[in-house]
């Protein structure tokens, strides 16, 4: 019994020492391993420029399909990455849904600061911003855009990547006129069957890679009207004319965090990447407004935003 | 960090485990709940309205020092089971296959409970298992839920009231016009089945007791009586529908408090008083689902606390006197029950709306006349009548009940014919399942209940083929004839969802009848597929538009379309947007082997 009882002190003596040094020294991924991220697919350019010519391995994957990989992981089952790029709340959204499946314990760390954002944009050709202008009363939005769904045929990006979920709370936002719902104003029939016709088209249509704005330019007349983030739909309305992006009322904004795997220190994943300003410009290259929007992301809570994918599922 | 201390801890602790062998982790068993492990497993069946409060006690006592009998932990582990099934299933003898692991410990919601289930085993000469005098957990009274215009136009909160008012106004043709409210219409009155549903079997004693002018010492002679017998008729003939539990009604009170129609849904519900505090808190069904936050009714319920009496739901633990529950089960479970019997645990019951069953901890909101209830009432409790006495009201309720006219309506497309387990071709069809769930279903009706069978399908070119293989007819003298031709049905075509849903439930308006509960129960596999897909739109939103309207107005003829999503390849969403419509309720069987018990559960409404 006295031996085993030292034994388990010694143990103790040295894991103790191990964690006061790492402590101190705040290095939480070791400097001779390959720094691990995972970047969400609209992100995919950004990242690879940031790994580029320094020791980080990217995967890149549909944010919905990493949180759902994370809800599912046992307590103390390390998530499979040092940091995730994310462009949305995918931090809330993986913590509530583990809540809601009876598992507290947490798999991320606390995200960084927001290194840029970029709003929920509605993209149409000129002649139908004209004629769904008239149809609005003078002013395109989405509460509108559903209602003259599905004779309008509307593209959405599906809410498993960032910037569907952000689309489809702007959407949403429109039908409610603000942020203030809960998952049980769903349930309202007005509210479904519009989101039915909103959603209808998108979510039966596969267009591969694409996203809903590269196929309004490339398969005419697929889409009459899409939403995307504003960052995504710029590059490609560059020096057109026939074209219209606008961001509707009240908005919503796609903000870009760096979220660290569960004690790992966001601020050493960062100096990896060559430090939050190398991360911000990327972004910014890529078309990202800087820093965080000034009233918020005008996004509802985690859970109302789960309810939204499982909603358009 | 974690992973070089991890490293260290693994190899130190792997050396120690070589050298330390006569240690044991109880919980390494392997099972397949790794949460149990080796660990003394006392499975709990609880009613459905404390499932989320049991499972968290349950939680914070597998974690606790106290979940251990000798060197042995213990697992809780609680599952919601309704009141009614288990003591069924238990009277029956248990089928884990269908029912469940077999519980260690029963939490129905009212010791009247274990009274039904020891008699039903006394009539088959097997011992009782339910004790006698268990502990109630939680207490919580019935009450008569009301909307509070209707409420204050009897004279609440200065008057009592009670089933007396409740008779007169069922009696009454008039109906809420006597009051000075014509555009309420007629009464309507909400309550569950009795078989099932605790609230429902309360009910239907307190209402009894009324009709005797008794408190105490009902008995099977009392059910005899004429002026009881009719008392009772004239109750049930103002039901709306029934049902196996009372969130229907709450859910569809609240859907059409939301439209604003909440005065013509129903004019009052037998509920427990937890239930209608959770109601005016903006969560009627008790839980909040994720993303959910409560939204306050528009019009509050008020709780009347029948002056004739009434009873609680005691909530009682009843370790079961079963062959299966052994000596360190008895001991873990008694740890558990004393556990939840702490004051601190106590407190947690008041957050939920329940009134604590240890007498150690006062009353406090939310029991408050803030939210529609009164801490001083109930004034006059009733006594729980003998096991036999409440067999027998059962009995005589399954004759008083408010008659049925129910149209079933049954998809035989092409997929009923595929088999209900794809691993098993050579097995039974989705159609031979639900043939078979159906004539079981058939034999909960009553003689004199009106009930016919209508099949759905599609020619080859997509044309909707309609038959009536029985016509809506008292089914006593017809439910052979029925049974065959329900025996005789084979899978064909297409499935006309919309139209013969439409078709279906303006026929059954046509011939409304008001002394009897009007429903459609549709079961499909499948989704609408008439051969011209350009106006589904529109036809399921000119349903939905029907079946709404019927729901609305103060002379109204509401016919109720229950519908049953039936496998996989349904679209469970369409279905209950077509049931919350007409204020019934979407079922599921999703796995069609459950069709049976999602049946039972359909019929429960009539």
């Amino acid at each position: 019994m006295k031996r085993f009882a030292a034994l388990v002190a010694a143990v103790a003596l040295v894991a103790g020492a191990m964690a006061l040094r790492d402590a101190l020294t705040g290095d939480d991924v070791p400097s001779g391993e390959q720094l691990r991220l995972t970047c969400a697919t609209e992100l995919a350019d950004v990242c690879r420029e940031l790994a580029d010519g320094w020791d980080v391995e990217v995967t890149i994957d549909d944010p919905g399909r990493t949180s759902d990989r994370l809800v599912r992981l046992g307590a103390g089952e390390p998530p499979g990455f040092d940091a995730w790029l994310v462009d949305g709340p995918w931090d809330g959204v993986t913590a509530d849904n583990r809540r809601f499946v009876g598992d507290d314990t947490p798999v991320l760390g606390e995200a960084s600061e927001v290194l840029a954002h970029s709003p929920a944009v509605v993209v149409m050709f000129d002649e139908v911003a004209t004629r769904l202008g008239a149809d609005c009363g003078g002013t395109v939005g989405w509460r509108c855009i559903g209602d003259a769904a599905p004779g309008l045929r509307v593209g959405l990006p599906a809410p498993e990547r960032g910037d569907g979920m952000v689309v489809l709370a702007a959407a949403t936002n429109g039908f409610f006129d603000g942020t203030d719902y809960a998952a049980n104003d769903f349930d309202d029939p007005e509210f479904g069957a519009w989101f039915g016709d909103l959603t209808s088209l998108s979510s039966r249509t596969d267009l591969g890679r694409r996203t809903p704005v590269q196929a309004l330019l490339a398969q005419r007349g697929l889409f009459d009207v899409v939403g995307a983030l504003e960052a995504q739909s710029a590059p490609l309305l560059e020096g057109r004319s026939d074209l219209q992006s606008l961001t509707t009322t009240p908005a919503a904004w796609a903000e870009a965090r760096l979220v660290p795997a569960a004690d790992v220190d966001v601020e050493q994943v960062l100096e990896r990447l060559g430090g939050a300003s190398r991360a911000s410009e990327a972004l910014a290259g890529a078309g990202w407004r800087a820093g965080a929007p000034s009233d918020g992301a005008g996004l509802p809570a985690a859970g109302v935003l789960q309810r939204l994918r499982e909603q358009w599922r | 960090m974690r992973t070089r201390i991890a490293v260290a801890t693994v190899t130190a602790l792997a050396l120690l485990a070589a050298a330390c062998s006569d240690v044991e982790d109880a919980r390494d068993g392997d099972t397949d709940d790794p949460r149990r492990g080796d660990c003394v497993a006392v499975d709990v069946a609880v009613s459905s309205e404390k499932i989320e409060l049991l499972t968290d006690l349950a939680r914070r006592f597998n974690d606790s020092d106290e979940a251990r009998v000798g060197e042995r932990c213990v697992y809780v582990e609680v599952r919601s089971q309704a009141s009614g099934a288990v003591a069924t299933a238990l009277a029956e003898g248990w089928n884990e296959t269908t029912d469940g692991l077999r519980p260690v410990i029963w939490s129905p919601a009212a010791s009247s409970w274990g009274t039904i289930l020891n008699q039903r085993l006394a009539e088959k000469g097997q011992p009782p298992m339910a004790p006698d005098d268990p502990t109630p957990f939680m207490l919580t009274p019935l009450v008569i839920a009301m909307p509070q215009p209707m409420a204050e136009a009897l004279g609440w909160p200065d008057e009592p009231l009670g089933w007396s008012d409740i008779l007169e106004l069922a009696r009454s043709e008039a109906g809420w016009a006597e009051y000075g409210h014509p555009e309420w219409g007629t009464f309507r009155l909400g309550k569950t089945n009795p078989n099932f549903s605790t609230s429902g079997l309360s009910a239907l004693i307190a209402q009894t007791y009324a009709a005797t002018g008794k408190t105490e010492g009902l008995s099977s002679e009392d059910l005899g009586n004429p002026a009881v017998v009719e008392y009772g008729r004239d109750i049930e003939n103002a039901v709306v529908h029934y049902g196996d539990i009372t969130m229907t009604f709450l859910d569809n009170w609240f859907r059409a408090d939301r439209r604003g129609t909440a005065l013509t849904y129903v004019s009052a519900v037998a509920v427990e008083e937890k239930s209608l505090i959770d109601y005016n808190a903006g969560n009627p069904d008790g839980v909040l689902q994720q993303g959910e936050e409560p939204r306050p009714p528009r019009i509050p319920l008020v709780a009347i606390y029948p002056e004739e009496g009434t009873l609680y739901s005691d909530n009682p633990f009843f370790i079961l006197d079963a062959d299966w529950v052994d000596d360190d089960q008895r001991a873990a479970a008694e740890k558990f029950q004393e556990f939840v019997q702490r004051p601190e645990n106590q407190q947690r019951v008041l957050e939920f709306g329940f009134r604590p069953g240890n007498p150690a901890v006062a009353l406090a909101a939310p029991i408050s006349t803030a939210n529609g209830v009164d801490p001083d009432q109930p004034a006059t409790l009733l006594e729980v009548p003998s096991g036999q006495v409440m067999i027998d009201l059962l009995d005589t309720w399954a004759e008083q009940r408010k008659g049925a006219r129910v149209l079933m309506v049954l998809d035989v497309s092409g997929s009923m014919g595929e088999p209900a387990d794809r691993s098993d071709p050579n097995g039974p069809t989705r159609l031979d399942l639900a043939k078979e769930a159906l004539i079981e279903g058939l034999g909960d009706f009553k003689a004199g209940d009106l009930v016919g069978l209508r099949t759905f399908t599609t020619d080859d070119v997509g044309t909707p083929i309609v038959e009536d293989l029985a016509p809506i007819a008292p089914i006593g003298p017809n439910r052979e004839a029925l049974i065959n031709q329900v025996r005789s049905l084979i899978p064909r075509r297409g499935t006309p969802l919309y139209q013969v849903t439409q078709d279906s439930f303006d026929e059954m308006v046509e011939n409304y009848d008001p002394e009897r509960i009007n429903a459609v129960v549709l079961l499909t596999d499948g989704e609408n597929e008439d051969g011209d897909p350009s106006d589904d739109r529109q036809q399921f939103e000119r349903l939905l538009a029907t079946l709404t309207a019927g729901t609305e107005g103060e002379n109204l003829r509401p016919v109720r379309v229950f519908t049953v999503a039936y496998g996989t390849d349904t679209d469970p969403a369409e279905l209950q947007r077509i049931a919350e419509a007409s204020n019934a309720t979407p079922y599921l069987a999703t796995d069609v082997t459950t069709i049976r018990k999602v049946f039972t559960a359909v019929v429960s409404n009539f």
